[in-house]
């Protein structure tokens, strides 16, 4: 940038996108797990982009009950001053996968490192939604149900939606059977899900290589969303996740900026991998990501030992059924992730646009 | 008086289609709308018949097209025992009614939600109810009776020796729907064989009939009576989903039932959409109560029909094709 005079620098901050309206629209499809946390920052990524117009947020049971996410999702909503961004509410439990089927599993093949709104560690009922230490909001969800609102809004703005799934994909499914255009009328889908080989310690990685939470809550949905035909699939695998934390530092330089947001993130601060940040991230800056690889990729559906694993295999030797090429990030440039991190969340909310 | 609401869920073919009449013809109740899903035929050909079939009762019922294929498995139809158009493939006219714009799991939702007490009959794979369940499960609390044709209680199946076919299609769904609360009555399969099949007599009945609606079920049915023959040995037509039909209309018709716990088998392929009914109730045996715990935990219990009273339901049959 020292090389431009500031006359063509003026020129390129006026040409870009956001200067025309041009914002890049996406559907942000989540567990919204809260307070703070990966699910919700990964989300403020998208709405703190000045790039990005979040057309709206399409909940789905996860890491939490779905009634629980969509409450903390409305709060920070509130917080942020962006309450017109619509809160869809979509599945409420899995396609097939239950909790019970989950307890029988573990019975016979050994104890899962996480099962997210199922964990016995903090269970309630689907339907139960414990006080907000952010504060209760005052807003409702939608009335429309995510997989109506997720059919309408690609028919309203054909091949212009980017849809971001960083959850299960329950909603998705529920979208894709009631319109089997649906994925085509996107302009593709961006997710966070699935697990390769990832380098790590943690037992829970490499003790279970294959399994990812997200494909395995709901294996059944992943596997007919990956066989759809969208014209293009970008993946956060585990093995990048992990190679990012968000550390305290960080941390410190966002609490420095004086915005409610700011306080809001600070307080509910967790070191954690930023699982969906950098999905989030990468897809308004793919510059972020230093290597690439195509893969096709489909889920375990057998009720056995490796149910809702992830499977992958080249060009070569691919099934004869149904695949599609995914886009797998494999690296990335983690200082510049950082500060794109650190700079949006320090930033003033863009206003409703 | 039409007090009762109904919605009829079907993957319209030949005995799909004298269900239809059954219930469009009774003054009792009211069809709130037909929602279509693939199974015996694909969809848009079921949603055809579904159409067609309305069309010869002078019938103006909305009619949904719904989901084209099973929740995770490829779809694989029963032409081979409906004929390829599943209407037995006696070339009937075009129809002139078209399926309503909606979806029919938005149509499930709205219908629901808008006739709270409605009751449900499904004469199809579950996909479009499973669906309609997980958008939302609550829709359960608003059904005062769900009668499922499908499964093979205690007995042989008729696409493999385990599994009824509307089961066995997708079978994910049919867990879905029975572990959902639903106040199931199922009706298997086996109650529409031996003496309930229309034999030779009962078709000669219907011939003498007349009527463009006895024609239609003899044509109709014309190849499932040839499939019916090679399957069970048996010569006539076997009519599954009019007993559905028949029970939902008069629930006294059913004179044997219980309340058992059942699962769906969606692991094995040798089992695959197996009606698993815990009949002497040992499910909450310790050796037992771990594989069942997901049914048992839910207490969902399934009502059973065992015995029909043939005699009264064919009765009603030929009421409402004469």
């Amino acid at each position: 940038m020292r090389h431009l005079t500031p006359c063509l620098a003026a020129l390129l901050l006026l040409t870009s996108s956001a200067a025309f309206g041009q914002r890049r629209k996406v559907i942000f499809d989540q567990d919204c797990a809260g307070p703070g946390g990966t699910d919700l920052q990964s989300l403020l990524v998208m709405i703190q982009s000045p790039d990005v117009s979040v057309l709206g947020i399409t909940v789905v049971t996860g890491d939490q009950w779905r009634d629980e996410e969509i409450a903390h999702t409305l709060r920070l909503l509130e917080i942020i001053g962006r309450t017109d961004i619509p809160v869809v509410p979509g599945a409420v439990f899995p396609l097939v996968n239950t909790r019970e089927a989950t307890e029988v599993w573990e019975q016979r093949y050994g104890q899962l490192a996480y099962i997210g709104a199922w964990d016995k560690r903090w269970w309630h009922e689907a339907s139960v939604v414990p006080p907000l230490a952010e504060g209760q909001p005052h807003t409702k969800p939608s009335d429309e149900d995510a997989a109506h609102f997720l059919v309408r809004m690609v028919r309203k703005y054909p091949h212009q939606i980017t849809i971001y799934a960083g959850g299960p994909m329950t909603n998705l499914v529920l979208a894709i059977s009631l319109d089997p255009q649906f994925p085509e009328l996107a302009q593709g889908l961006v997710f966070m899900g699935g697990s390769i080989s990832p380098q790590s310690d943690d037992p829970e990685f490499a003790n279970n290589p294959r399994h990812e939470f997200n494909m395995w809550f709901d294996p059944e949905a992943a596997s007919v969303v990956l066989r759809a035909p969208w014209k293009k699939i970008v993946c956060t695998t585990v093995d990048i996740s992990i190679k990012t934390r968000l550390s305290q530092q960080a941390m410190n330089r966002i609490a420095a900026s004086d915005t409610d947001l700011a306080r809001y993130l600070s307080r509910f601060y967790r070191a954690n991998y930023m699982w969906d940040e950098l999905a989030a991230a990468a897809w308004i800056d793919p510059s972020l990501i230093t290597k690439r690889e195509t893969r096709y990729m489909n889920v375990d559906l057998d009720r056995g030992a490796g149910y809702g694993n992830t499977l992958i295999w080249t060009e070569n030797d691919k099934p004869k059924i149904t695949v599609q090429p995914v886009e797998i990030q494999v690296d990335l440039d983690i200082e510049k992730f950082y500060e794109m991190f650190v700079r949006l969340m320090s930033a003033r909310t863009p206003a409703a646009h | 008086m039409r007090s009762r609401h109904i919605l009829i869920d079907t993957d319209t073919a030949s005995d799909d289609a004298v269900a239809l009449i059954m219930a469009l013809r009774n003054k009792e109740v009211t069809v709130a709308a037909i929602t279509v899903v693939a199974g015996n035929v694909g969809v848009d050909q079921a949603t055809r018949n579904a159409l067609y079939t309305t069309e010869l009762c002078g019938s103006d019922v909305p009619v949904f097209r719904g989901a084209d294929k099973p929740l995770s498995r490829s779809l694989e139809i029963a032409d081979w025992f409906h004929g390829s158009d599943g209407l037995g493939d006696h070339g009937y006219m075009p129809t002139r009614r078209e399926a309503e714009r909606d979806h029919a799991v938005s149509a499930i939702l709205k219908i629901i939600a808008t006739r709270p007490g409605i009751e449900i009959i499904t004469l199809g794979s579950l996909t479009n109810l499973a669906l309609a369940l997980r958008e939302k499960p609550s829709l359960v609390a608003d059904v005062s009776r769900c009668v499922v044709m499908g499964g093979a209680p205690c007995c042989e199946g008729n696409v493999t020796p385990a599994a009824e076919f509307n089961i066995w299609v997708d079978p994910e769904a049919a867990r879905i729907v029975f572990h959902s609360g639903l106040p199931i009555e199922m009706i298997g399969w086996q109650l529409s064989r031996g003496s309930a099949v229309f034999d030779t007599l009962d078709i000669a009945k219907l011939k003498r009939f007349g009527s463009p609606l006895a024609d239609f079920t003899i044509s109709a049915n014309r190849v499932a009576i040839e499939a019916n023959k090679i399957q069970t040995g048996q010569i006539g037509i076997a009519l599954p989903d009019p007993v559905a039909m028949g029970i939902l209309l008069r629930p006294g018709l059913c004179l044997e039932s219980g309340d058992h716990y059942v699962d769906i088998e969606t692991a094995s392929e040798l089992t695959r959409g197996m009606t698993v009914v815990d009949r002497l109730n040992v499910a909450h045996d310790p050796r037992n109560c771990i594989v069942w715990s997901e049914t048992l935990k839910r207490e969902a219990r399934i009502k059973i029909c065992w015995k029909l009273d043939v005699e009264r339901w064919k009765a009603l049959v030929m009421e409402a094709l004469r």
